[in-house]
């Protein structure tokens, strides 16, 4: 894809395995979020009252290829007051990613053999991945365990690249 | 044409435009298809090249319209054509169903624009089941050719797909344009993806 795609509301996936956006292909552009992301399944009771643990989704965000313009998640922060539109109506607020069963807020693994993966930085910004808004990875279940966010490479020849790094400007991350 | 369509189809104001131009003008310019727009419900699949011909055209489903189909995809665009829907667009497949379905099989030219429903639940009375293996998808983009637009769900607008494998928006063309997501999309079944 040759573009932009910014998501401003809701987009989940809550049911075991599930995945609330994948990016499986070259993204030439950049990923934005204004809105919000759910992925896992939350704990439930059987028909006999008994507990049902959470079950974990794939991820909130899983990113298999590169992204040029980077992965941002939009929000106001201490570098970043202002939703910059011009319009003193509306107001920005912080994206937010909600996972249960432990499910991670944000996979980027290489799946390639022999490629690099390359988050490029975010237009203006000298980071790849920022994050002013808020994720919250939540187990659920006690004995579940939760990961917030993986970086994966494959191998030498096939490494996970993160352009500028990963920053948060007042971005919020609980587990 | 059944009866239950009221196709009202109307000559945009470029193509008015256009006949009062010269005639090297309109021998220059590649013929306008016309624009239609759906303002009854229909239970019938279409595609928009056998509906609105082979040339550009905008196809309009209006507020409070539904456009169903028992199977398959609801909206086929197989031509340059572009979407405007404000109306609901329902499919009854359980397991194979898709909302819009643009095909690639050549370089596509359009933008896509959705403001009111997409709804893929099975047909009435259905069980839903989250781990009956499905292909259902809102919005499918697939085929070897490049798709260039935009594809815009406003805040209006949603997505709402059941079954396991399911997709909200499955992009799997060659892409050029911008993703815009202000409305929701909302899976449900194992192993659903957004």
């Amino acid at each position: 894809m040759t573009g932009n795609l910014v998501l401003s509301n809701l987009v989940a996936s809550t049911n075991p395995d599930g995945t609330a956006v994948s990016i499986a292909a070259p993204l030439q552009g950049a990923f934005i979020l204004e809105g919000s992301l759910q992925a896992g399944e939350t704990q439930t009771v059987d028909d006999d009252d008994n507990i049902v643990d959470a079950v974990p989704g794939i991820a909130a965000l899983h990113v298999t290829d590169s992204v040029t313009g980077g992965l941002l998640f939009q929000g106001i922060g201490v570098e970043f007051t202002e939703d910059g539109d011009g319009d003193d109506d509306t107001f920005l607020i912080d994206s937010t990613i909600s996972t249960l069963g432990g499910t991670p807020a944000l996979l980027i693994e290489n799946t390639t053999l022999g490629d690099d993966l390359t988050i490029g930085l975010v237009d203006g910004l000298e980071y790849g991945v920022l994050i002013r808004g808020s994720f919250a990875v939540n187990g659920t279940s006690t004995g579940v365990p939760a990961t917030g966010m993986i970086f994966s490479g494959q191998s030498p020849d096939a490494r996970t690249l993160i352009e500028g790094g990963l920053h948060f400007d007042t971005g919020v991350f609980w587990m | 044409m059944p009866s239950f369509l009221c196709l009202t189809e109307h000559r945009s104001l470029s193509l008015k435009a256009l006949f009062l131009s010269t005639s090297i003008l309109v021998s220059a310019s590649p013929l306008l298809a016309q624009d239609a727009e759906i303002s009854e419900d229909r239970d019938v699949a279409l595609d928009t090249s056998s509906f609105l011909g082979l040339s550009p055209a905008l196809l309009t489903l209006i507020e409070d319209v539904t456009i169903s189909a028992p199977s398959g995809p609801v909206i086929t665009v197989n031509g340059p054509h572009s979407l405007s829907l404000a109306g609901t667009v329902q499919s009854f497949d359980a397991t194979a169903g898709i909302g819009i379905f643009v095909d690639t099989t050549t370089d596509i030219v359009s933008n896509i624009q959705v403001d009111g429903a997409i709804i893929l639940n099975g047909p009435e009375d259905f069980e839903l089941d989250m781990t009956l293996e499905t292909t259902n998808a809102g919005i499918l983009f697939d085929g070897p050719g490049t798709f260039s637009g935009d594809l815009t769900l406003s805040n209006s607008g949603s997505i709402s797909v059941w079954g396991a494998d399911s997709a909200g928006i499955l992009v799997s063309s060659p892409f050029v344009g911008n993703i815009d997501i202000d409305g929701s999309i909302i899976v449900h079944g194992d192993r659903a993806v957004g």
